[in-house]
C-alpha cells in the first residue's frame, strides 16, 4: 500500500490503514524523536505519541499526492519537540542519554562524550535531509527493506527508488563531511 | 567515512550513529490504542458533522420544494394517464381489477443532479425527471412489512437508530428516523425482516438514504427459510463483480434519491426478506431509512381475496450469466388463486455464503476469523499480466465471509513442513508455518524452478475446512499449478483429495484443474476444503510469472481435530485363557 493509499484509507475511517501507517512510521519518527533529543526516552515516547495522534486529527486536511507522509510525520514530531523545548527549558540537548545503547568504551567519559557527539553529528545531517531520502536511508540501512519495499511503500518504481538510495547517499556523505568541517556544535546550537 | 566505493560506511555511521533502541512495547501499545480511539472520534465527528450539513441542507431543498409548490409527495408511477392527477382512494378498492401500486413518497432532499457520483459502466443514468413504470398489482396490496421483526447479521447492533425503524413507516434521512450500520469486516452486511406469515410479493421499496449516494453490493432476496439456506429467490442483485459472493447480479447501482428504489418481486411467496449491501461510495456504511414489502398474506390470497386476478407484469427477465450462483425472479404470476405456479424452490439458489455441505460441518458455523497481513503494494491493475480465461478477473475487494464450525483454528501453525525441494534458495520452510504473512525479506521461503510441493503434518487426522496460501504478494503475479491435496498418509497414496487445482493444461501432471488462476495479494487465497479429514495437507506450485521460482511466506490449515475414536468393547483384544 503507498503512502496515498494509506492516507485515503486512514481519512475513510479504516482501521487496518492506521495500523498500517504506525507500524510503517513509528520507526521513522521513534528514532528522529531519540536522536533529537539525544536519548532522553520519556520525551522522546511523550512527543511520538503526540505527533501520532496529531496525525490522525489532522490527515483530513493531508493531500494524498501532496507529499510525503513520512516528511509530513516528521514535520509534526520537529514542531512537537520544538514545544518541548520551549515548555521545559531544563530539557535541552545534549542531557546525558539514558538509554543509547552501551558500547565497549561506555566506562570510557571522553569516548561515551564521541560518541555522544557523533550521534548528534549523524542525527544533524539526517535532520537536513530531504524527508524522502532520509526514509530511504532509514528503512534500507537500519530497518533491512528491500529496494523493491522502498519502492513500494513510496509508490515509485524498483528504478526510481534505486536512484533516490543513491542520491541520498551521496548527499548524507557530503553533509556529513560538510558539518564534520564546520563542527556539530554549531548545527545543533540552532 | 570511509570509502565511497559501495554503502558500507553509510550504513556503518547510521547504524553507530542513528539508531535507537526499540521503544517499550507497552508504550507502543498504549499508542496504538490512543490511536484507535482517536480515528473512531474522528469519524464520529465526521459523521456529526455531514449530518449537519444535510440538515441545513434539507431545510432549504424543502423550503424550495414548497415554494414551487412541490407538494404531495406521491410517487408518480401511480398516476394516471391524465396528468396532474392522482389516483383516490377508490381506484385503490375497485374490485377485481390490477391497481397501480402507490407509493407515499418523502420530501426529495435534494433537487439538482449529484455531481460528486462518478457513474460508472455499471451504474444506471440518474435521470430523476423520469417517471416510474406504473407497476400493478392488485388490490388489497399493502405493506406487509409495516412494524414486523426485524434481524441483523452483525450482532454488534446498529451505531444510529434502532432496528424497528427499517420497517416504521417513516421514510426520513434525519437522525432517529433511520438505522445505521459500520459493519466490523469487510463483508457484505444484510438486515432480514420476518413478514411473520408466508406472504406473496409483488414488489419491496427500499430506501437506503434519501441523499445522493450510491450502496454497493445491493441484494434483495426472499426465502421461507429464516437462514437462507434453501427456497432462495433474488429479486434484485448488483453486485457487478460478486464481491459480496452471492453471485454476480445483473442489475445496476443506482443513486438513491427521496424515490426509493422499486424492486419487483413478480408475486413470488415467502416469509422472509433479507436485504444486503456493503458500503456506500461515502464509506464503510450501510443504512436503512426504510424498507417496504408490498404483498398480502398469502392465506388472504389463497382464500379469494378481491383482485385474485392474473397481473400484467413485465416478461421474466433473463437469469444471470452465473446461472449457477443467482438466478433472478422476475416470474409471471398466471394467477393468485394458484399458489402452486409461483416457485417454490425452483432456481433455488446456493446458501448466502460459501458453504460445505451442511452434513459436513460440526457444530454452530461462526465466520472463520482471519489476521491478514498490511497490503505490500498499491492495488491499481496488474497492467504486466495479461487476463486470460483461466485467470480470475482481480478486483481487490474484500473476501466475503466464510463459515466454519465454531472451535475451528489454524492447526498449521508451528507444525513441521517439508518440501520436494530440501534445501531452499532462500529462507526456512520454516517460515511457512510461523504465522508471519508479510512478504519482506526473511519471512518467506524460495523453492527451486519447476513444479515444487511443500507439505505440512497436522499431526493428528482433521477436519479441514479451508485452507489458505500466501504466494510472494508484494507485487502483482500469478503463481501457475496451484494444486491443495489432504490425504492421509505422508506419501499421498492413500486417499488422496484434491481441494484445489488450477493446474488449466495439466502442466504438472496431477490432472486439469477446474480452478482459476489467481493475482497474489495480502488477502492470500482462501480455499475450501469442505470439511474433509486428514492429517497431511501439500501444496503444488509451478513457477509464477516474474520467474521460474516458487515462493511460500504463509499456509494456514483452519480445520478441527477429529475427535480421538474411543475403542469399543468388541475391539479390546480378548485375553487369552491358559
Amino acid at each position: 500500500m503507498t503512502d496515498a493509499d494509506l492516507i485515503r484509507a486512514v481519512r475513510a475511517g479504516e482501521e487496518t490503514a492506521l495500523e498500517t501507517l504506525y507500524e510503517r512510521y513509528l520507526p521513522s519518527v521513534w528514532r528522529y524523536a531519540f536522536a533529537q533529543l539525544a536519548g532522553h526516552t520519556s520525551t522522546a515516547e511523550d512527543v511520538v505519541s503526540e505527533t501520532f495522534l496529531a496525525a490522525v486529527r489532522q490527515i483530513a486536511r493531508l493531500k494524498p499526492e501532496g507529499g510525503s507522509l513520512g516528511g509530513w510525520l516528521i514535520g509534526i514530531a520537529r514542531h512537537k519537540i520544538g514545544d518541548v523545548r520551549r515548555r521545559r527549558a531544563r530539557v535541552k540537548v545534549g542531557l546525558p542519554p539514558e538509554s543509547l545503547p552501551q558500547e565497549d568504551a561506555s566506562h570510557d567519559p571522553s569516548a561515551s562524550l564521541e560518541t555522544a557527539e557523533r550521534r548528534a553529528q549523524v542525527a544533524a545531517v539526517m535532520d537536513a535531509l530531504p524527508d524522502d531520502q532520509r526514509l530511504a536511508l532509514e528503512w534500507k540501512y537500519l530497518d533491512g527493506l528491500s529496494v523493491r519495499e522502498i519502492a513500494h511503500r513510496m509508490g515509485r518504481t524498483d528504478k526510481a527508488a534505486e536512484t533516490l538510495l543513491y542520491r541520498a547517499r551521496q548527499a548524507f556523505r557530503e553533509t556529513f563531511e560538510r558539518a564534520g568541517a564546520k563542527g556539530t556544535q554549531t548545527r545543533l546550537a540552532r | 567515512m570511509v570509502a565511497h566505493d559501495d554503502d558500507r560506511d553509510v550504513a556503518e555511521t547510521l547504524k553507530a550513529g542513528y539508531d535507537a533502541p526499540p521503544p517499550r512495547p507497552e508504550f507502543v501499545e498504549e499508542v496504538r490504542g490512543r490511536l484507535r480511539e482517536e480515528l473512531a472520534a474522528a469519524q464520529a465527528s465526521r459523521r456529526r458533522l455531514l449530518r449537519l450539513w444535510r440538515y441545513v441542507a434539507a431545510a432549504a431543498a424543502i423550503v424550495v420544494a414548497v415554494g414551487l409548490g412541490a407538494v404531495g409527495f406521491r410517487d408518480t408511477s401511480c398516476a394516471p394517464k391524465e396528468p396532474g392527477t392522482l389516483p383516490g382512494p377508490e381506484a385503490l378498492s375497485t374490485p377485481g381489477r390490477p391497481v397501480p401500486l402507490c407509493l407515499q413518497l418523502p420530501p426529495p432532499l435534494f433537487l439538482c443532479t449529484p455531481r460528486l457520483i462518478r457513474l460508472t459502466a455499471h451504474m444506471e443514468p440518474y435521470e430523476p425527471e423520469k417517471p416510474r413504470q406504473p407497476l400493478l398489482v392488485p388490490p388489497g396490496t399493502r405493506n406487509v412489512a409495516l412494524a414486523k421483526p426485524v434481524t441483523h447479521s452483525d450482532a454488534t447492533g446498529p451505531v444510529i437508530g434502532h432496528l424497528s425503524q427499517v420497517n416504521d413507516g417513516e421514510k426520513s434521512d434525519v437522525d432517529g428516523r433511520y438505522v445505521e450500520f459500520v459493519p466490523m469486516g469487510e463483508q457484505a452486511t444484510w438486515i432480514q425482516i420476518d413478514l411473520e406469515e408466508p406472504c406473496v410479493i409483488y414488489a419491496i421499496a427500499l430506501w437506503h438514504s434519501l441523499w445522493p449516494t450510491v450502496f454497493h453490493d445491493v441484494i434483495v432476496q426472499v426465502s421461507d427459510d429464516p437462514a437462507f439456506r434453501r427456497g432462495v429467490h433474488t429479486l434484485f442483485n448488483n453486485d457487478f463483480d460478486n464481491s459480496a459472493g452471492l453471485g454476480a447480479g445483473e442489475d445496476r447501482e443506482y443513486i438513491e434519491d427521496y424515490r426509493g428504489r422499486l424492486i419487483e418481486a413478480g408475486g413470488v411467496t415467502a416469509r422472509y426478506v433479507r436485504l444486503y449491501s456493503r458500503g456506500c461510495v461515502d464509506g464503510a456504511l450501510d443504512r436503512y431509512a426504510e424498507v417496504e414489502v408490498h404483498g398480502q398474506p398469502a392465506s388472504e390470497a389463497m382464500h379469494g381475496a378481491p383482485g385474485s386476478v392474473p397481473l400484467e407484469v413485465e416478461a421474466p427477465r433473463p437469469a444471470a450469466a452465473d446461472g449457477a450462483a443467482t438466478t433472478s425472479v422476475g416470474l409471471a404470476v398466471a394467477s393468485l388463486m394458484d399458489t402452486s405456479l409461483a416457485p417454490q424452490g425452483t432456481g433455488a439458489l446456493p446458501p448466502p455464503v460459501p458453504l460445505a455441505t451442511p452434513e459436513d460441518r460440526r457444530g454452530p458455523l461462526v465466520p472463520l476469523e482471519l489476521r491478514l497481513p498490511g497490503a505490500e503494494f498499491g492495488g491499481g491493475t496488474p497492467k504486466h499480466i495479461k487476463p486470460h480465461v483461466h485467470l480470475e478477473k482481480y478486483t481487490g475487494k474484500p473476501r466475503p465471509p466464510f463459515l466454519v464450525p465454531e472451535g475451528t483454528t489454524n492447526l498449521a501453525r508451528g507444525r513441521p513442513v517439508t518440501a520436494s525441494d530440501a534445501y531452499p534458495i532462500i529462507g526456512q520452510l520454516a517460515h511457512v508455518t510461523d504465522g508471519e504473512k508479510r512478504s519482506s525479506d526473511g519471512h518467506y521461503v524460495e523453492l527451486g524452478p519447476g513444479t515444487q510441493w511443500i507439505q505440512i503434518d497436522l499431526k493428528q487426522p482433521s477436519a479441514i475446512y479451508a485452507v489458505l496460501v500466501w504466494h510472494y504478494h508484494a507485487q502483482f503475479r500469478v503463481y501457475h499449478d496451484v494444486v491443495v491435496q489432504v490425504a492421509d498418509d505422508p506419501d499421498f497414496i492413500e486417499n488422496v483429495r484434491t481441494v484445489y487445482n488450477n493446474d488449466f493444461d495439466n502442466s504438472s501432471g496431477l490432472g486439469i484443474g477446474k480452478d482459476l488462476e489467481y493475482i497474489e495479494d495480502y488477502r492470500g487465497r482462501l480455499i475450501d476444503a469442505g470439511g474433509a479429514t486428514a492429517r497431511y495437507v501439500r501444496l503444488y506450485v509451478n513457477g509464477n510469472t516474474d520467474d521460474d521460482l516458487n515462493h511460500y511466506v504463509e499456509v494456514e490449515v483452519h480445520a478441527k481435530p477429529e475427535p480421538k475414536r474411543v475403542p469399543l468393547e468388541t475391539d479390546l483384544p480378548v485375553p487369552m485363557c491358559q
